[in-house]
């Protein structure tokens, strides 16, 4: 079974931050929405997509790791260990929220690339589905790349927000090399999920910022 | 040269001419300080009045027509420093 990982104290934990994430990655995905609704071009309507898939995988993986660790039924428990249903769901739906946002943040205008892009991820996800450590070195070079992109959007903008969002990248792409490490122990599980929970919390952080400033040119 | 405007800020500096032209404006008007050539500034201006953030009105006097913005398109442009800080931190 790859779901459940690291040290058994921890896994309670480890299900709650995923509803951390979900939370952050709904906003981000609902303030794009907003963008696709006045504008309606349709890279906002795709990052916003790619968030809502991001939301609704870390949902999956919570509720996944909720019945598995507290044995509420014994049909769900052998349901998701046989098979890995919920890992299987949550690889497809996290690699296709990348795809997307390769595709939005690298601006690619091209169906074919497009086409090709989803079908790669589809791929991985595929092909890493139930190797723990296959997924995340796939996911491991899929966050370095769009953290080397955020970067380079942050040299062009040099703006504090934009250095948040590679900030969060890179320590998302981080986490993944420290999921692989617990082959030598357990404890960078840990490790691995509190990086996780910082890149995403300085996301959290960065949407702040974007609404704050907002609210205070209302105000102003 | 200067950068190629994206859409948002388009609707942006069409919406702001005509607030700050004190809430309506003549179309040569809009079509100079939107620096759009004519066509671009139709179907912007057609889009917008679908979306009803501008509407066209009638001077009283002239019976020149007019555009006006409405409550919706104020709103955009309180939403938009938001939706471009926004934009700019992903750069997409």
């Amino acid at each position: 079974m790859v779901l459940l990982n690291g040290p058994y104290w921890f896994m309670s934990l480890d299900s709650v931050f995923n509803l951390v994430y979900v939370m952050i990655t709904m906003l981000i995905g609902g303030l794009s929405y907003k963008a696709y609704k006045l504008t309606e071009e349709r890279k906002y309507k795709y990052f916003a997509v790619a968030f809502e898939l991001m939301s609704i995988a870390f949902f999956v993986y919570f509720v996944a790791s909720i019945l598995l660790t507290t044995h509420v039924s014994s049909t769900f428990t052998a349901i998701l260990t046989e098979f890995d249903y919920a890992f299987l769901a949550y690889g497809f739906l996290i690699m296709m929220a990348y795809a997307l946002l390769f595709i939005t943040t690298l601006k690619i205008e091209d169906e074919k690339i497009r086409t090709l892009v989803l079908v790669l991820m589809f791929a991985l996800s595929v092909v890493t589905y139930q190797y723990y450590l296959k997924f995340h070195v796939a996911l491991f070079a899929v966050l370095f790349l769009l953290a080397y992109n955020f970067y380079d959007n942050y040299l062009e903008k040099k703006n504090f927000n934009a250095k948040l969002v590679f900030i969060s990248f890179f320590l998302l792409a981080c986490a993944q090399l420290f999921y692989l490490a617990i082959i030598f122990n357990e404890l960078f599980y840990v490790v691995a999920v509190v990086m996780q929970l910082v890149g995403f919390l300085v996301l959290f952080y960065m949407l702040l910022r974007v609404l704050n400033h907002g609210r205070e040119k209302r105000e102003a | 040269m200067g950068e190629r405007r994206e859409k948002l800020d388009i609707i942006k500096d069409i919406l702001e001419a005509i607030r700050d032209k004190g809430g309506s404006i003549k179309p040569t008007h809009l079509l100079y300080k939107s620096n759009l050539s004519h066509d671009s500034m139709k179907k912007y201006v057609s889009e917008l009045m679908d979306k009803e953030m501008l509407h066209e009105t009638e001077d009283m006097k002239t019976k020149d027509k007019k555009y006006g913005i409405t409550d919706k398109g104020l709103k955009f442009l309180t939403d938009y420093k938001q939706i471009k800080e926004f934009t700019d931190s992903f750069g997409f």
